[in-house]
């Protein structure tokens, strides 16, 4: 009899092997989100606008003005020398002075409230510019703070990102005309960025040693995944297979062992917005005429489909993989900005991962983690800061440029990370505090649902260094970002089915 | 707020489309009338900026307040260096007298601080606030007959609503308003808290708002809805 030893050459049948294969873990994710952009649940809104503008240039007004006065204090220009003026409408003719203040840019593409009060009575057809820029150059770029607005003119203003809402000081002079010719300009600049392992606890050197099976995890780096756009859709099949291949792909079902090790390193998904598609005409069953409206609205047109196929993808990573999701602006939330986090109603599923809601003072996030829209936290010891791409897209409607990394570091030197907030970009009226500031720099700052992949180091006057990431779009591009946590190394994959 | 813009037709457009700029020049004929008090003086030290709420420093401060206040003072410009002398002594002044009575048990919070230092004023030293704003105005006052009827209280709070570099006053009631620039660091004088505690514990509820904002919310009445 032939037993199976005599013909075990490695073409034919083998035995099993003897040694079990290796289970391999994922590695933990040192986790803790900061509620920055959380807003009560009660909020109202009988607050004016202004007090926003008033908050941010009450906070930056002073670290500009040391930075301008670090920079210009005493410097002669045609035999004037510079000096600070406390408002801006004490700039005097003829005599040379800086002045800190906000920009505002008059754009007539921009929408206007009055315009379109106006427009009511005519039955116009709104028209919607992509962009607010006017090639004719019939933009203006003024500084204004509480005493009024002063026009700037000048060659220098065409080197600089601008746009409504940033904080920064000119030095020049005031012409015949009665504008500002600005010599020189001065942001504020990166915050003073904390440490690593501020808020969560680093782990310590002796993990390593005392289980032998972590010291080859401990060696090789955590990743975190970032994905966005995914644009889960009840008409549109386009990117399904590929939203099939990358939950394979994360849970590691796909690819063989060597890659599935490589795919145990990632240690959380970031869905960073646009989660859930825009429903198409045809999904609302237009022709129809709704036939019944209870309760406000048409049962018969909401199309659950989309919310049902992402609570499927969501239930299905959950147990191995914790998530965070920040909504976009076609999810479920909120339209102004912050966006607050998607309910956990709308998955009902994926519900059983978030954490319980609990009166007492703010327990672990989690598994499952809902945030707001932007989002700030701290991730293996780094201070990331994340939106959904509507403060990014809105500014590049500002400007006549699609260098959207250059605008993003804009952002990080302006201080803020939503400035045309309350302008064009819906925001909540706030008060007494405004999130959008940033007291802190940021190791990572990522922006989603864009329509391309980039990504950028920057440095900041005190050694801050940030690492700019724009997230592509999945829908768009198939591609998933990942983050080495070591390094703040980028790489991304791209899932194909051809 | 600021009327509409000027579009004028100008040459200055000109100035940023093609990229050259003229070199400036402070010797051009100035078209609006300045007061110039010579070109050899130091045109900065003699030039003022005009009057805004004058943050009046108290005579009572606590110790780290006072710090804050003086940093704050190294950083501005010439033009106020007199300004920034004067308060410099009666602060001095006043350090000495404190470190006297100083009050063993303080509040935590900074507004119970605020407050504490708030409820130490009375009448006497709202009035005497009052009348140094008023003697500082160089002009005439005009409505005189208009204001006869308000109390000081309400004319130090109007004063207050006002000023408007501690923001808008609508849409926030006067006492947050305080707070809020208290806490952005921009020296709110301390008196009108004191006025604003004061009618509180009288119960007076109406001066909760600003006038402005009382005004501007008000509807006529048998107005319908639009």
């Amino acid at each position: 009899m032939v037993t199976l030893d005599d013909v075990a050459d490695k073409s034919l049948l083998q035995k099993p092997s003897p040694e079990a294969p290796e289970s391999l873990e994922r590695s933990e994710s040192k986790y803790q989100p900061l509620a920055t952009f959380a807003l009560p649940k009660e909020r109202n809104y009988h607050q004016q606008f202004a007090d926003v503008y008033f908050i941010r240039l009450a906070k930056i007004k002073p670290i500009v003005e040391e930075i301008a006065h670090a920079a210009w204090e005493g410097t002669v220009v045609g035999g004037e020398t510079a000096t600070k003026v406390d408002r801006v409408l004490d700039v005097r003719q003829g005599q040379l002075c800086w002045v800190v203040g906000t920009v505002y840019m008059e754009m007539p593409l921009k929408p206007s409230v009055l315009e379109d009060i106006s427009h009511d009575r005519w039955i116009a057809a709104p028209t919607t510019a992509d962009k607010y820029y006017s090639p004719d150059g019939g933009d203006k770029i003024m500084l204004e703070d509480d005493s009024g607005r002063l026009t700037l003119v000048g060659s220098i203003l065409k080197d600089y990102f601008l746009v409504t809402g940033c904080i920064i000081a000119v030095m020049g002079t005031e012409n015949a005309h009665g504008e500002f010719e600005v010599l020189d300009l001065k942001f504020a600049d990166l915050p003073p960025q904390p440490d690593r392992w501020r808020l969560s606890q680093a782990p310590k050197a002796k993990e390593e040693d005392v289980e032998m099976s972590d010291v080859s995890s401990g060696s090789r780096s955590k990743k975190i995944a970032i994905v966005s756009g995914l644009e889960f859709s009840g008409t549109d099949t386009s990117h399904a297979m590929e939203l099939n291949l990358l939950l394979e792909f994360l849970l590691g079902e796909a690819l063989g062992p060597a890659a599935q090790s490589e795919l145990s390193q990632i240690s959380r998904l970031i869905i960073a917005g646009n989660s859930i598609a825009k429903p198409s005409d045809t999904d609302a069953a237009g022709d129809k005429k709704p036939h019944s409206k209870k309760y406000g609205y048409d049962a018969s047109s909401y199309n659950p489909l989309p919310a049902q196929l992402f609570d499927g993808f969501l239930a299905e990573i959950l147990p191995t993989m914790p998530v965070t999701l920040l909504p976009g602006a076609l999810d479920p939330a909120n339209v102004s900005y912050p966006q607050q986090p998607i309910h956990p109603a709308m998955f009902p599923r994926a519900r059983a991962y978030v954490s319980p809601p609990s009166t007492s003072s703010p327990s672990e996030p989690g598994w499952f983690d809902n945030v707001t829209n932007p989002w700030e936290g701290e991730l293996e010891g780094w201070r990331v800061l994340g939106t959904g791409g509507q403060n990014l897209d809105d500014i590049c409607r500002y400007i006549d440029n699609d260098d959207r990394l250059g605008m993003m570091e804009a952002m990080c030197r302006w201080r803020c990370s939503a400035p045309t907030a309350p302008d064009t970009l819906w925001s909540y009226p706030f008060q007494d505090d405004e999130p959008f500031t940033m007291k802190e720099c940021p190791h990572l700052y990522f922006v989603g649902c864009q329509p391309e992949f980039g990504t950028k180091v920057i440095e900041g006057p005190q050694g801050q260094m940030v690492r700019l990431i724009l997230v592509p779009s999945f829908a768009a591009t198939k591609e998933v970002v990942l983050v080495d946590t070591e390094t703040l190394d980028v790489s991304r994959v791209k899932i194909t089915t051809s | 707020m600021a009327p509409s813009t000027r579009r004028s037709t100008r040459a200055s457009s000109g100035h940023v489309a093609d990229g050259k700029q003229t070199t400036l020049s402070f010797k051009h004929k100035v078209t609006k009338p300045v007061h110039h008090v010579g070109k050899e003086e130091k045109a900065v030290s003699e030039y003022k900026p005009p009057a805004r709420a004058k943050e009046y420093t108290p005579d009572e401060e606590p110790a780290k307040k006072r710090k804050k206040t003086e940093k704050e003072e190294e950083k501005l410009e010439d033009e106020v260096k007199e300004e920034v002398e004067d308060k410099k002594e009666e602060e001095d002044e006043v350090e000495a007298e404190e470190d006297k009575n100083v009050p063993v048990v303080k509040p935590q919070t900074p507004f119970g601080e605020a407050e504490a230092r708030a409820a130490k004023l009375d009448d006497s030293d709202i009035a005497k606030y009052w009348k140094d704003i008023e003697a500082s105005r160089r002009a005439k006052e005009v409505h005189k007959r208009n204001t006869e009827d308000l109390s000081t209280t309400e004319k130090v709070l109007r004063y207050f609503d006002v000023s408007s570099q501690y923001g808008p006053c609508v849409g926030i009631t006067r006492i947050k308003r305080w707070q809020r620039a208290q806490r952005l660091g921009l020296n709110p004088p301390i008196e009108v808290l004191a006025v604003l505690l004061m009618e509180e514990a009288k119960g007076n509820s109406d001066i909760e708002q600003a006038h402005m904002d009382v005004l501007l919310n008000s509807t006529a009445v048998g107005s319908v809805g639009v």
